[in-house]
């Protein structure tokens, strides 16, 4: 074959590649088809690819050839299921670094499973992995006889807090479920060393009328710096300063004064509230501005503390 | 193997799986701020004749043009960095397709560093303080 006649034969087996593993998602009726699902929690994300198995009419399926006890199983259908995580996570207390796993359980009549991540992440799901040390090991929580059937197998997230949550398969009447957690990308704790120097009670102007109009007092409680307005803003409540970068932080909301009390910032408002400090001797002023870099008010501290 | 098999082998190897690749590390690429420029100027950055649907943007735009040196060392966190022809933060302001006319961060992050440029803070301090806002 001239050099010339090949060279445009393997272009063109190219091309009708290319072609054909563009068309395949759409193309093709599958008994167990293809979702993903992702879940952010503070910037970091969790991603699980899978397919959905059905019952098709099958009933009592745990324990049977179509998943047995003791198997190590893949929650899902054709290639292993995966989960990619953006950043590290905190699994069922297991750290699991930021990366592509494939994901498989052992398969138990109890309700103390473990799920096995394996950075070996594109497989078959008859493959079935014998546990081995570059598998990263998360005990899970597995219930028989949940209150709901699910047709498909199904991965959700069906609890999300501020740094965390849970992640749940089912498929018919059985569930499993693990806890995560997140990497903080900010924290309301702060040194009570470096936090002194803001403490105090602050005079505020409002820059439309030049007016005094309140007072911002900050404090340090429970390990971290906490602003109140005085009159008090009910929205804002006690809330904390979190710290972004010297002497500038933002504003993070807490449920109620109640949770406060022992509760956890549940949304932080960066970047549409941000407050910079200046703190010369034993001068301090405050200003805060939005994501517009609009002043929302300046003032001088008059109490040094509280 | 010859050069001509070299050649269809290298096609087909980019073709199933260089490209993927290739995408993939775009994607998950964390890029820094790009370092400015050496002559950057402000004279592609859209004046209050280009801005006559926005006027409330004009001191924005004006004070961009003022400091083109440093908002040309600063990453815009909006997205539009991804873009083809996309370099910093002054791009946002530059030509008719302007992001900052109409994206919020893109203000957002001018508005601060015209204003910690005026208070005399570096082209560090000033990352810093977008970083910490928008990042």
């Amino acid at each position: 074959m001239p050099g010339s006649t090949r060279w445009s034969l393997v272009v063109l087996c190219t091309l009708v590649l290319l072609a054909i593993s563009g068309r395949q998602a759409t193309a093709q009726i599958k008994a167990s088809e293809l979702q993903t699902i992702a879940q952010t929690v503070d910037g970091t994300t969790l991603k699980v690819t899978y397919s959905r198995p059905r019952l098709r009419g099958r009933s009592n399926i745990w324990g049977t050839r179509v998943v047995q006890w003791g198997e190590v199983w893949t929650p899902g259908a054709n290639d292993a299921s995966v989960l990619e995580l953006s950043h590290d996570v905190m699994l069922g207390g297991t750290k699991v670094p930021k990366g592509k796993y494939s994901i498989w359980m052992v398969v138990s009549q109890d309700t103390s499973w473990t799920m096995l991540l394996d950075p070996k992440w594109k497989q078959f799901h008859t493959d079935h992995p014998k546990p081995n040390d570059s598998m990263i090991r998360v005990p899970v929580s597995a219930t028989l006889q949940a209150p709901t059937v699910e047709d498909a197998l199904t991965w959700t997230f069906p609890s999300i807090s501020a740094r965390g949550g849970t992640m749940a398969m089912q498929w018919e009447r059985t569930r499993v479920t693990v806890p995560f957690t997140v990497t903080p990308t900010l924290t309301d704790l702060l040194p009570e060393a470096e936090a002194r120097a803001y403490l105090g009670s602050y005079v505020l102007t409002n820059p439309k009328t030049g007016k005094e109009d309140g007072k911002l007092i900050v404090t340090y409680e429970r390990g971290g710096l906490k602003g109140t307005f005085d009159p008090n803003d009910t929205y804002l409540q006690t809330f904390a300063l979190m710290k972004v970068a010297p002497d500038l932080f933002t504003v993070g909301l807490f449920m109620s004064a109640e949770v406060y009390a022992g509760g956890e910032v549940y949304e932080v408002l960066r970047p549409d509230f941000m407050i910079t400090f200046t703190v010369k001797g034993g001068e301090a002023s405050v200003e805060a501005r939005g994501a517009s870099d609009e002043l929302y008010f300046s003032g001088k501290r008059v109490a040094a503390s509280r | 193997m010859t050069h001509a098999s070299r050649r269809e082998f290298a096609t087909l190897l980019l073709a199933l799986t260089g490209l993927p690749v290739l995408r993939r590390l775009g994607v998950n690429a964390q890029p820094a701020h790009p370092t400015p420029r050496a002559g950057i100027t402000a004279r592609k950055v859209l004046t209050a004749a280009e801005l006559s649907k926005s006027p409330q943007l004009v001191p924005l735009f004006d004070g961009v043009r003022e400091i083109p040196h440093i908002v040309d060392g600063i990453r815009c966190h909006c997205g539009c960095a991804e873009f083809n022809g996309h370099y910093s933060l002054l791009s946002c302001y530059e030509e008719a397709n302007a992001m900052a006319q109409i994206c919020p961060i893109c203000q957002g992050e001018g508005r601060v560093a015209v204003r910690l440029a005026k208070a005399g803070k570096t082209l560090d301090e000033i990352r810093v303080a977008i970083d910490a806002q928008f990042g």
